[in-house]
């Protein structure tokens, strides 16, 4: 990421965590990830 | 403890304006020896300088919710180029020539004598990244096969040789860096995958050498090279399953970019991380973190990717 614009970085880091987040809860509720 | 699923970055985060010429690190390639003119901040005040570009991107990486923080490499020219420096045996006053991965020469430095590390290199940042959150840190440093790749030897008797002596006092620096609070240590070792051949001969020794006797979760870390300077990503990884027999307990991706279909989710995340067959067998380790403390398990749900 060096060599992005700050704010483009931030927004993937944030898209990241929040991809992370909604995986986590639908394990969490016992939901089945779709397959890719 | 982490939650599943951790996230965290590869190492590097932008660096602000103020503190490098952008402009300048974005036309002029990959450092592999130091290249002090793209420093704004006059060297007397460069360490305070960095010290708060570090503070701007823990809070970033706070705000966004990533899990395991990294100082965003923002004290480094590249990747690469900080360690050489401070070696001994190392000549990057008088560069030589290596060719880069982009089938470029590139300056590097020449090994022009035993490789030794007089005193810790990154100890002090280490310290200061661990002060200032209370997340678990990783730290990353090249490692002893893309070194070597990046030598231009005129001391060793051959690469392994070579690739030995870098990963002795990697080794030697990772020590210093988990006794400063690392909970994570990565190599970055992109040029395993530049060349898989030599990769083969003694990639997974040099590797083991430099990570030896260190707890805790290891990474190795592989890429295809900077999306800014290698347009042309392969379709795959040439050099991967190897790694599972290796001592590293995770290794590292980059899997944006590439069209490598056998990647299960090759396009949906920028880079992954998997648990190595060794960390599988291994105990669950205890990492201290700031006031908290968690318990890190191996990421057993992970898929593995099929290598191409």
């Amino acid at each position: 990421m060096k060599y992005l614009p700050r704010e483009r970085a931030v927004g993937k880091l944030e898209a990241l965590a929040a991809g992370a987040r909604i995986v986590r809860a639908e394990l969490a509720t016992g939901a089945r990830l779709r397959p890719l | 403890m982490l939650p599943l699923l951790p996230t965290t970055v590869v190492g590097s985060f932008p660096q602000p304006e103020w503190l490098v010429d952008r402009a300048a690190l974005l036309s002029g390639g990959v450092p592999r020896v130091p290249k002090p003119t793209l420093w704004r901040v006059p060297e007397d005040l460069r360490e305070e300088a960095h010290d708060d570009a570090t503070r701007l991107v823990v809070r970033d990486m706070e705000r966004a919710g990533v899990d395991i923080v990294s100082d965003g490499e923002v004290r480094r020219e590249s990747y690469f180029a900080w360690l050489a420096p401070a070696l001994t045996g190392l000549d990057v006053t008088k560069p030589g020539t290596a060719i880069a991965r982009t089938g470029r020469p590139t300056p590097v430095p020449r090994a022009v004598g035993p490789i030794t590390r007089p005193k810790p290199v990154l100890a002090r940042h280490t310290r200061f990244l661990r002060g200032e959150t209370d997340h678990p840190i990783k730290i990353t440093v090249p490692g002893p096969f893309t070194l070597t790749a990046l030598t231009h030897n005129e001391y060793y008797p051959d690469a392994p040789s070579l690739a030995l002596a870098y990963a002795a006092v990697v080794n030697e620096e990772l020590r210093d860096l988990k006794a400063a609070g690392a909970d994570f240590v990565q190599l970055d070792e992109p040029y395993l995958q530049a060349w898989p051949d030599r990769a083969r001969e003694y990639g997974v020794a040099a590797i083991d050498r430099a990570l030896e006797g260190i707890d805790g979760p290891t990474v190795v870390h592989l890429c295809f090279g900077y999306a800014h300077t290698v347009r042309d990503k392969p379709s795959g990884y040439s050099y991967l399953p190897e790694l599972e027999r290796c001592r590293a307990t995770h290794v590292s991706i980059e899997a944006a970019r590439s069209s490598d279909r056998s990647h299960p989710r090759r396009s949906s995340w920028a880079s992954w991380t998997w648990a190595t067959r060794a960390s599988r067998r291994r105990r669950p380790w205890r990492v201290e973190s700031g006031r908290r403390s968690r318990t890190c398990r191996p990421i057993a749900s992970c898929r593995r990717p099929t290598a191409a």
